[in-house]
């Protein structure tokens, strides 16, 4: 009975029978019935199992090498030139206002009008 | 060549020193898996593809980040394809604010092409698939991958050996009574 309980653990467990315990289950009605019950389940689910499309590993070497590539220039991505240029103007725009306040404020001081 | 296997560990160390055609072989190697899991997990293959893809890439970005003295490659891209499938179901389920049994019916599990596993079986496994509590999901499908050892199984899950056999115990238990009461 031991016996029995140990194998069917093993089965219900998903865990493979060494050769003595695969004889035992081949000559047990009540083993070789329980095997037989999760050989089915085992069959059943290789249903859900979807192939490997044709070029996976293509496909997934092309996308890292574009995400490779496209990481590698982020400088060129739009959204960060766009960006760049923005900065860059908002700078040119302060140093011209920055420029004129101080020649205003430089010709104040010296008694002229504003 | 020094006649060694090339482990994954030693393609990794190949693809960290610049030759990304060592990749390929990784990817190659753990394809068939990672649709299994993803297949079990019963993503269509459509999606599957997409998440297989997103898991390579995310694996690929990361490469540097993998220590072999803490987990083995396998063990690592499984974890991180588990999340991934995890954040994506989620999201998923948010957009479509329906119970996994709905989900399933809009057909994210795909058609069987096996004649010998009537409709109605399948119909059944499906559902029961679907209801099964989402920690027994997670380990009875990892542990339907050969690549990977139970104690693998069991570092991917975070928790102890025994707590592994036991949820694929009860998830297995589970799966046959669905296909048995079928019969009866």
């Amino acid at each position: 009975m031991d016996r029995c309980n140990d194998v069917q653990e093993k089965i219900a467990g998903g865990r493979p029978l060494d050769r003595e315990e695969q004889g035992h289950a081949a000559g047990c009605a009540r083993c070789a019935a329980v095997a037989a019950s999760y050989s089915l389940l085992d069959t059943a689910l290789e249903v859900f199992v979807p192939a490997v499309p044709a070029g996976f590993a293509d496909r997934v070497m092309a996308q890292i090498a574009a995400d490779a590539a496209g990481r590698a220039r982020w400088f060129e991505r739009r959204p960060v030139q766009l960006a760049l240029a923005h900065a860059a103007a908002l700078c040119a725009a302060f140093n011209v206002i920055w420029f004129v306040v101080r020649v205003f404020a430089a010709d104040v001081a010296l008694g002229g009008t504003p | 060549m020094t006649g060694e296997p090339m482990d994954d560990e030693f393609l990794v160390r190949q693809i960290l020193g610049g030759n990304r055609d060592a990749f390929r072989l990784l990817v190659l190697r753990y394809q068939r898996p990672l649709f299994r899991f993803l297949g079990l997990l019963g993503w269509a293959p459509d999606a599957a593809e997409d998440l297989a893809q997103q898991t390579f890439l995310r694996v690929h970005r990361s490469l540097a980040d993998f220590d072999s003295s803490q987990a083995k490659f396998g063990t690592w891209l499984f974890t991180i394809a588990k999340r991934l499938a995890m954040n994506e179901r989620g999201r998923a389920h948010r957009q479509r604010e329906q119970p996994m049994g709905d989900v399933m019916d809009d057909g994210i599990f795909p058609p069987a092409p096996d004649p010998a596993v009537s409709a109605e079986r399948r119909r059944r496994l499906a559902a029961a698939l679907a209801s099964l509590p989402e920690v027994l999901r997670s380990t009875f499908f990892l542990s339907q991958i050969n690549e990977l050892t139970l104690d693998e199984v069991a570092a991917v899950e975070g928790c102890a050996l025994g707590t592994v056999k036991s949820r694929i115990h009860r998830a297995r238990e589970q799966l046959r009574a669905a296909l048995a009461e079928e019969e009866t």
